[in-house]
């Protein structure tokens, strides 16, 4: 009774420390396997990062080297808020980003893996979901900057300012000393002055005088380059422009 | 009695110990999970680097030339893990084999776009 009882502890004991290796060894294989399913998730964000700012990228480049001609308003509609979306799965992993592209941001964190510009800055936000055969699922957001080759804002804001002036010296001007004779004089020179002070060209199309009012249809032009990101050796020679006509009463 | 009890004893702490064995049983070699683990760590390091190093649309543009063998037999000599690992590139219908090394477990894998074109990099690191 005794002996049985002596072998069946000893028997007892010595499982009991099988086990707790068994469990031990469980436990260290699992936080490699978390480990790696860590590693390989973040090499799945770091992807999702590339290929959004590729999407975007690559969307960009295709439409400034479609033509060479683009109004203001084209150019302000392309750097307006966007999204882009895609799903896909190299077999084992499945995934989804959905990246929301900005002028407005403040985060300093630069994509690694794409080249730097010295362009415009875009801000990403970028909403992830990784799964994969194994169980893993990783959803989360994240956020940093990519550059691009053409400098919109400085395009705009040239554009913006030959405008507010061209405008404004023709008002004052024509306010002087207007006269039905004198239209034509005064707007070559308010075209040379925006010469001289902002990158544009402006191109009178069209002068009208009434009895009334005076009508200037002008346009006022920048020409820039654009290097293309994604075709080596190709740059395309664009002209971004601003044209409306302007009306002046006359009193 | 004492006897019965005894047995039914022993018989219940066999049983447990049996099934929990059982049930640790599968994940016994931890050198396998510890090695796995290593290797797709590196694996990931490795695809890290290359991407700082030449940026994607470097990797598209010498895919396309035709060079992208060389350039990643270069980064890997550089990296002093060639003898080790193998990246195969699937791009567009071409398959680029660098490195050396056994083939063996699963690849860490990259996928990545440019435009309707798409490039996967696979790597295994078997030290």
């Amino acid at each position: 009774m005794v002996q049985t009882t002596v072998v069946i502890i000893v028997f007892t004991i010595l499982f009991s420390c099988t086990l707790a290796i068994l469990g031990a060894k469980r436990q260290v294989a699992n936080s490699y396997l978390l480990q790696e399913q860590y590693a390989l998730a973040k090499n799945k964000i770091l992807e999702c990062r590339l290929n959004a700012a590729m999407d975007f990228l690559y969307t960009m480049d295709t439409v400034m080297l479609s033509k060479n001609n683009f109004s203001y308003d084209e150019l302000l509609h392309f750097v307006e808020d966007k999204t882009f979306k895609r799903a896909y799965s190299d077999g084992f992993f499945s995934t989804f980003f959905e990246a929301h592209f900005s002028l407005k941001g403040s985060c300093d964190k630069r994509l690694d893996g794409l080249p730097e510009y010295d362009g415009t800055k875009f801000y990403v936000t970028l909403n992830y979901n990784i799964s994969n055969l194994s169980g893993l699922n990783v959803c989360g957001e994240d956020s940093f900057y990519i550059s691009c080759s053409l400098n919109f804002r400085l395009i705009l804001d040239e554009l913006e300012g030959a405008r507010e002036f061209f405008e404004s010296q023709l008002f004052s001007k024509f306010s002087e000393k207007l006269s039905k004779e004198n239209v034509s004089e005064i707007v070559c020179e308010v075209t040379g002055l925006v010469k001289s002070l902002f990158n544009c060209d402006t191109i009178i199309e069209n002068i009208s005088v009434n009895e009334n009012f005076v009508e200037v249809h002008y346009k006022l032009a920048y020409p820039t380059v654009y290097v293309s990101m994604f075709e080596e050796g190709v740059s395309n020679n664009i002209i971004v422009y601003y044209e409306r006509p302007l009306r002046l009463e006359i009193s | 009695m004492f006897k019965l009890i005894d047995k039914a004893f022993s018989l219940i702490i066999v049983a447990v110990i049996v099934s929990s064995c059982l049930n640790n049983l599968y994940s016994l070699n931890v050198r396998e999970y510890e090695e796995g683990y290593y290797s797709r760590l590196v694996c990931c390091q490795l695809l890290e680097k290359m991407l700082k190093e030449y940026d994607v649309i470097r990797l598209f543009h010498e895919a396309e030339r035709g060079t992208l063998g060389p350039l990643l037999q270069h980064f890997l000599q550089e990296n002093g893990v060639y003898e080790y690992t193998i990246i195969v590139v699937e791009f567009e219908s071409e398959k680029i084999t660098v490195g050396a090394g056994r083939l063996s477990g699963t690849p860490v894998k990259l996928v990545l776009f440019m435009g309707d074109r798409s490039m996967v990099l696979n790597i295994w690191f078997t030290k």
